[in-house]
């Protein structure tokens, strides 16, 4: 199709045209089949692009949050020390409820049960790039990935992530990377804005479910491992099931 | 005060600064997020429901805000809730779980042209991760101009192009490279020959 052809188009979907360049436009699509089709192809990458954009939007909505979060953490510093007294009172109730809580669970060693069974062991490499200078970086990343070196890796994921938001396995190697080094509250923040795809999606519950039980929250734990239970065909399976008959 | 934070929420998602955009989002959480939380929360849903859906709403926001032709009816808090609502109700009857909707807040009818741009169909999916394979400078080209609705001369400045005649040759170069993708794929095969 020539140029002047798919410019036109592309005006018509950009909602450029008006009047009698419109009509014209919806007229020669009434009449010319040919024409009409390739404005349905070139309308179809228009949605694609759309969804794609939507993808990344969601991405950097999800940053901002997650920053959001990790800001109000201090907050809460300075409200116990104005109500000191009130959380003392708290902090015992609660003591008391999470020694009632351990005696429940006492035979349970969460964060012996977690290194036993964390791993990150999914190869989950970066697909390269046309551009050299973002290969290098690649390298890089799954280089400390494989080494499971976190405390190198977190800072240069953070920055491929915010340059590549689409990256799926990326953002998978920074919760990782996150649950390794017990920076749980980055780690949940990150889990709760990934949309992972149909292929990632049971591997994201089962670092859920990982975060659940080095958190010490069991109960949650159990219900996501209860979810991967459930379903043989899972890679993650036989890894939910070994996990429950040391947590159930 | 509010129709104030209305004014500047909505000059910043029509605007074309990234920065001024995820500045725009941080009022819309601090200002609308709660209501939405404690409605899903209150009709069968969990924090991550909320957090979720309200990340759906606020792109659905951002992409009707700059449309040409917007008109905002109501406060864009009660604009933001019914959106939520709305994407929260059509999940609850995907999945056949329908509850009796408490209705606490104001709302409006949202018209259906400005929810279905959410909806990703099957083609739709596999463009879109087409154009997630191309290489960097064609997505972040394409991205500035069919999705923020970038001018050829900032997407030269921003991309450190010699000429706006340049930037608009490697615009149909990305294009024409897309097509050539979406020919290869099974799906648009014959649609694409």
């Amino acid at each position: 199709m020539e140029e002047a052809q798919l410019q036109k188009i592309e005006d018509y979907l950009l909602g450029k045209l008006k009047n009698k360049e419109l009509n014209d436009f919806q007229q020669r699509q009434a009449d010319d089949p040919v024409f009409a089709k390739a404005v349905q192809r070139e309308e179809a990458l228009f949605k694609g692009l759309q969804v794609y954009g939507n993808r990344v939007l969601k991405n950097r909505i999800g940053h901002v949050r997650t920053q959001m979060l990790e800001e109000e953490e201090p907050k809460y510093v300075q409200l116990a020390t104005r109500r000191r007294y009130l959380y003392a009172v708290a902090a015992a109730i609660l003591l008391l409820i999470g020694l009632a809580y351990w005696q429940w669970y006492a035979t349970i060693d969460n964060e012996q049960v977690f290194a036993n069974h964390f791993s990150p062991v999914y190869d989950l490499p970066i697909s390269s790039r046309s551009d050299e200078v973002v290969n290098k970086q690649i390298t890089e990343i799954n280089r400390l990935y494989t080494q499971n070196n976190f405390v190198e890796l977190i800072p240069k994921l953070e920055l491929f992530q915010a340059q590549h938001p689409d990256e799926q396995y990326a953002r998978l190697m920074l919760i990782i990377a996150y649950i390794g080094e017990n920076r749980l509250a980055e780690a949940k923040a990150s889990l709760r804005s990934f949309e992972a795809s149909s292929e990632l999606h049971d591997v994201k519950k089962w670092y859920e479910a990982l975060v659940c039980v080095r958190e010490g929250n069991i109960r949650q734990a159990k219900g996501i491992l209860h979810g991967l239970q459930s379903k043989p065909s899972s890679d993650l399976h036989q890894r939910a099931v070994e996990l429950l008959e040391v947590i159930d | 005060m509010q129709k104030q934070i209305d004014k500047l929420i909505i000059e910043s998602l029509q605007g074309d600064s990234y920065t001024k955009h995820d500045e725009a989002f941080r009022v819309m959480y601090q200002h609308f997020f709660a209501s939405v939380e404690a409605f899903i929360i209150g009709n069968s849903g969990s924090s991550e429901d909320a957090e979720d859906t309200f990340q759906d709403t606020l792109i659905a926001v951002f992409n009707n805000l700059r449309k040409g032709n917007f008109q905002l009816q109501s406060s864009l808090k009660t604009y933001v809730f019914s959106i939520s609502r709305n994407l929260w109700l059509n999940k609850l009857r995907r999945q056949g779980r329908m509850v009796n909707i408490t209705r606490e807040h104001e709302q409006i009818e949202i018209p259906e042209n400005q929810m279905n741009i959410l909806v990703e169909g099957e083609r739709s999916e596999i463009i879109a991760n087409l154009i997630a394979k191309m290489g960097e400078e064609c997505r972040q080209l394409l991205l500035y101009f069919y999705f923020d609705r970038l001018r050829m001369k900032q997407i030269m400045e921003l991309m450190s192009f010699s000429s706006e005649q340049v930037t608009k040759n490697k615009k149909s170069q990305c294009m024409k490279k897309l097509r050539a993708m979406a020919a290869k794929n099974v799906v648009f095969k014959d649609f694409f020959s």
